[in-house]
C-alpha cells in the first residue's frame, strides 16, 4: 500500500479562527515592538524581570500539572509570564518577580482550576500579591484632584510637578502643530508624544503607549482577542473621562482629557491584553457587553482621570468579581 | 477563485478554493478496481462470486443482505474477481472489498447508450430498477433509495424535497452537477417523484435567482405535480435536512411532514438507472485542494484508487498532509491512497501543510465562540461537558437530538474540540438505547 505520514483526525478541516496555539504566537508577536523599544531604552532589567516572571510562572503551571496530571499548553505560560513582567515595577528584585509570578500563577489554577475556570486572572494575582506585599514600589497618584483643580488640565499638572517629559517631545509637538494639525485648526498639546511614546515610568506596560495601539490593531486583525471587552470599556471610561474628568464633579464638564487617561493608568494595556481573557469574561455578546460597559465604569471610578496604575489593577480585580456575577445570571436565562 | 461563506449565526467567515470549470473529463480505466461490497450505509452487500470468476462490466457481484438497510453491488470493469480484501473506505472505515483485475470486452462503455421513456414506466417498475440498480441517496448519510420512498410512500404528505447545492460548500460537486447536467437531474428528481407518487416537489437552491427552466416547463416535467421552487438559506449551514425540513416546513400547512430530501448524485444516478439503465458504474468526483496540480472534476469508475486519480491530475504539487473525502466541513480524513472511489464519493481534497490547520487539542478556554455560532441556539461545550461526565439530564438529551451535527461549534474552537463529534456519538449511543 502506498502509504504517506498524514495527519488523520475529526472534521471540520477548515476553521475560522485560530487555534489557542496560534492565538498565543500571535499575542506574543504582538509585543515584540515593546521589546525592541525595551532594548533601546536600556531596560535590561526589565528584559530580566521578563525571564524571572516567566520562570515563575512555568513552575506554577509544570507543578499544576504535575499535582493534577494534567497537560496543557506551556506557551500560554510564556505569554503570561511576558504580560506579568510587563506588569510589575522594574525595580523589583528578580527573586521576588518569580515568587510572586509562581505564587499568583500557582493560586489562581489550583482554587480556579486552571486555564478556561479561573474567574480571577493569575496575571492580576501575582501583581496584586507583590503589591501587597511591596506597595513603595508601585507608582504613585500621578495627579491629585487639588492640583487638577487648580490647573485644570493634567498635563499642566505634571508640568508643574516637574514631570521629565521626553527631550524631543516639545520640538516634535511643534513640528506636528505646524505641518500637519494648523491645516485643520488643531492644536495638541506639549506632554503627547511622551504619553504615546515613552512615558517614564517603572512599568513598562504603560511606557508605549502607541506601541501598544499598534498592537491592538495585530491581535484585532487576527481575531486573536474578543473586540466586544475592549472596545466599549475603553469607549465608556473615554466617554466619562472627557464629560466628567473628575469624579462626583461637574466642574470641567467636556473638557476632560482622554489619552492622559488611557495612556498613564496602563488601562490601553489591560483593555487589549488582560481583559480579554476569555476565562474572565462572559459567553455571551450579551454578557460581554455588559461586562465593557462596567469595565468602562469601574475603570473610570478607580482611576479617574487617569494617572494611577494601581487603580486600573485593581479595577480589573473587580471586574472579574463583576464579571462572575454576570455569568450567573447569563446561566440562569 | 476563493469563495467566502458566513455562518447563519454570529459572524464567523471561511472561505475555501472554488472550481469554475467543469470539463468533464473522464478518468482512466483502473486496471484493478477495488470494489467494496458496502458502499452506503447499512449492513455490507453478500459477495456472490468466488475468486477467479470471470464478470462482465455492470454485473451483479454483491447482493444486499437486507430489504431496508442494504443494497446491491455491481462490477465497474469488466475482469477476474482476483481476491476479496479489506481495504479503507472513504469513510475511514474498514470494508471488505471485491479485487477486480481488468479484462475482457466492455459491454456499456462504447456502445450506442439506450434512451427509455421513463413517463411510460409505471411507479412499482421504477422502483423495481432503482432496487435492482443499487441506487442510494447521497442527501446525508447514503441510505439505500428504495426503502426510504417506500417509507416516505406510506405518508399522507408525500413530499419530495431535492437540494441543488452541496451540504458541504467546500464539496462543491451538486452545485456544478446541477449547473452542466440540470436536465438529466430534474428528470432523476421526476422520476423519483413519479415513483413515490409525491403531491409536492421542493426544488431548493441557493444562488441569486433560479437559474433552471421556467415553473411551467417544471410543471410538465413533474407531470402536474406542485412544483415549488424555494431559495435556501445563503449562509453555513443551509443544506443539510433539519435545513431543508425548515424550508419546506415554511411552506406546508401541516407541522408533521418528514419530506424526503435528495440531492443532486441520487437524482442523477437514478436518471442513468432509468433512462440509460445503468447501474452506478461511474461518479463524478472534484479534486480539489492546495496539493494537487490542478483541480478537476473527473467521471471515474468505482473503485479507481485515489491515489491513481490524484496522478491524473498531475500529481502532487506540494507534499500531501491531509486526503479529505466529501468535504472539509463534514468530510473524512483518509490515510491510505489505496482508497477506492464509491458511490457516496463525492469530492477528494489534498490538503498541504500549509493549508492544514493545526489539530492539537486542548482543554476548552471558556471562549464562548461555540455558544454564539450553534444555529441551533445550544451551548455545545455544556453539552459536552455533561457527556463527558454521563449525566443525560433530559435538556440534555433534547439538545443533543436537536444538534443538526453542521460542526459550525468545532470550526470557531480554539481549543479545537471535536465538539460535532462528541454530540454525534452521543446521540448515536441515544438512538440506540431508544431502540
Amino acid at each position: 500500500m502506498k502509504q504517506i505520514e498524514w495527519k488523520i483526525t475529526p472534521s471540520p478541516f477548515i476553521y475560522t479562527r485560530l487555534s489557542e496555539k496560534n492565538r498565543i504566537l500571535v499575542l506574543l508577536v504582538s509585543l515584540i515592538p515593546m521589546f525592541i523599544m525595551l532594548y533601546f531604552d536600556r531596560d535590561y532589567k526589565a528584559f530580566i524581570n521578563i525571564g524571572c516572571a516567566t520562570l515563575g510562572v512555568f513552575g506554577a503551571q509544570f507543578l499544576f500539572n504535575f499535582l493534577n496530571k494534567k497537560v496543557t499548553l506551556y506557551n500560554s505560560s510564556l505569554l503570561s509570564g511576558v504580560l506579568t513582567a510587563f506588569l510589575l515595577p522594574t525595580t523589583l528584585h528578580p527573586i521576588t518577580v518569580v515568587f510572586v509570578s509562581f505564587l499568583g500563577s500557582f493560586f489562581s489554577s489550583s482554587v480556579f482550576g486552571g486555564k478556561g475556570s479561573y474567574w480571577f486572572n493569575p496575571i492580576i494575582a501575582s501583581v496584586v500579591i507583590s503589591y501587597i506585599a511591596f506597595p513603595s514600589e508601585f507608582p504613585s497618584f500621578l495627579i491629585h484632584k487639588e492640583s487638577l483643580l487648580a490647573t485644570g488640565n493634567p498635563l499642566d499638572v505634571l508640568r508643574f510637578d516637574n514631570f521629565s517629559f521626553w527631550t524631543n517631545d516639545n520640538s516634535l509637538v511643534n513640528f506636528l502643530n505646524t505641518t500637519y494639525f494648523s491645516h485643520i485648526n488643531i492644536k495638541i498639546p506639549e506632554g503627547y508624544i511622551t504619553l504615546l511614546w515613552s512615558f517614564p515610568s517603572t512599568i513598562p506596560a504603560i511606557r508605549y503607549n502607541v506601541l501598544i495601539l499598534f498592537s491592538s490593531i495585530i491581535i484585532l486583525t487576527f481575531k486573536t482577542i474578543d473586540w466586544i471587552v475592549p472596545t466599549i470599556s475603553l469607549f465608556v471610561y473615554s466617554l466619562l473621562v472627557y464629560f466628567m474628568p473628575l469624579v462626583f464633579s461637574n466642574i470641567f464638564q467636556g473638557k476632560g482629557d482622554i489619552l492622559f487617561g488611557l495612556c498613564t493608568s496602563s488601562i490601553l494595556f489591560l483593555s487589549f491584553y488582560i481583559l480579554p481573557d476569555c476565562s474572565t469574561n462572559p459567553r455571551t455578546t450579551t454578557g460581554r457587553i455588559i461586562t465593557g460597559l462596567v469595565s468602562g465604569i469601574i475603570f473610570y471610578f478607580f482611576c479617574g482621570p487617569g494617572g494611577s496604575y494601581n487603580g486600573a489593577i485593581f479595577s480589573i480585580v473587580l471586574i472579574n468579581v463583576f464579571t462572575t456575577i454576570i455569568e450567573k445570571i447569563e446561566k440562569k436565562y | 477563485m476563493k469563495n467566502t461563506i458566513k455562518f447563519q449565526r454570529s459572524n464567523e467567515l471561511f472561505s475555501y478554493n472554488s472550481i469554475d470549470s467543469f470539463s468533464k473529463e473522464v478518468a482512466f480505466l483502473p486496471s484493478v478496481a477495488f470494489v467494496p461490497l458496502q458502499q452506503h450505509t447499512g449492513i455490507s452487500a453478500n459477495e456472490i462470486f468466488s475468486p477467479g470468476t470471470t464478470v462482465r462490466e455492470g454485473q451483479l457481484i454483491a447482493r444486499s443482505a437486507d430489504k431496508n438497510s442494504s443494497c446491491h453491488i455491481h462490477s465497474p470493469i469488466p475482469g477476474v474477481i482476483d481476491r476479496y480484501s479489506t481495504i479503507t473506505l472513504p469513510n475511514g472505515k474498514l470494508g471488505k472489498a471485491a479485487v477486480i483485475k481488468l479484462s475482457g470486452s466492455f459491454d456499456l462503455l462504447g456502445r450506442r447508450e439506450e434512451n427509455y421513456l421513463w413517463q411510460n414506466i409505471s411507479a412499482t417498475e421504477i422502483l423495481r430498477v432503482l432496487d435492482d440498480m443499487g441506487i442510494i441517496n447521497t442527501f446525508e448519510h447514503s441510505f439505500p433509495l428504495v426503502p426510504e420512498i417506500r417509507n416516505r410512500k406510506l405518508s399522507d404528505s408525500r413530499i419530495l424535497a431535492v437540494r441543488l447545492y452541496d451540504m458541504d460548500p467546500t464539496c462543491q460537486l451538486d452545485s456544478l452537477l446541477f449547473k452542466y447536467e440540470q436536465h438529466s437531474v430534474l428528470e432523476g428528481c421526476a422520476i423519483i417523484a413519479k415513483a413515490m407518487d409525491v403531491q409536492s416537489v421542493y426544488l431548493v437552491y441557493n444562488s441569486n435567482k433560479w437559474e433552471g427552466p421556467d415553473l411551467e416547463k417544471l410543471q410538465k416535467l413533474f407531470k402536474d405535480r406542485q412544483v415549488l421552487l424555494q431559495k435556501g438559506h445563503e449562509k453555513y449551514p443551509n443544506g443539510n435536512s433539519a435545513q431543508i425540513k425548515k424550508i419546506v416546513q415554511k411552506n406546508s400547512k401541516t407541522d408533521d411532514i418528514n419530506p424526503l430530501c435528495i440531492d443532486v448524485v441520487t437524482a442523477l444516478s437514478t436518471w442513468e438507472a432509468v433512462v440509460k439503465n445503468v447501474p452506478p458504474l461511474t461518479r463524478y468526483v472534484a479534486f480539489l485542494g492546495t496539493a494537487i496540480n490542478k483541480q478537476l472534476v473527473f467521471k471515474c469508475r468505482i473503485g479507481t484508487t485515489i491515489g491513481d486519480l490524484i496522478e491524473e491530475c498531475g500529481g502532487f504539487k506540494s507534499p500531501p498532509s491531509c486526503i479529505v473525502i466529501n468535504g472539509l466541513i463534514t468530510g473524512t480524513a483518509v490515510y491510505d491512497l489505496d482508497t477506492p472511489i464509491t458511490k457516496y464519493t463525492k469530492s477528494v481534497h489534498v490538503m498541504d501543510k500549509d493549508s492544514n490547520p493545526n489539530f492539537d487539542s486542548y482543554d476548552c478556554v471558556h471562549c464562548g465562540y461555540c455558544l454564539s455560532s450553534c444555529p441551533e441556539h445550544l451551548d455545545p461545550i455544556k453539552i459536552v461537558t455533561h457527556i463527558r461526565k454521563e449525566s443525560f439530564s433530559k435538556d440534555i438529551v433534547s439538545d443533543i437530538q436537536a444538534c443538526q451535527f453542521c460542526a459550525c461549534c468545532s470550526m470557531v474552537c480554539p481549543s479545537r474540540i471535536a465538539l460535532h463529534h462528541i454530540i454525534h456519538e452521543a446521540s448515536e449511543s441515544i438512538k440506540r438505547e431508544l431502540k
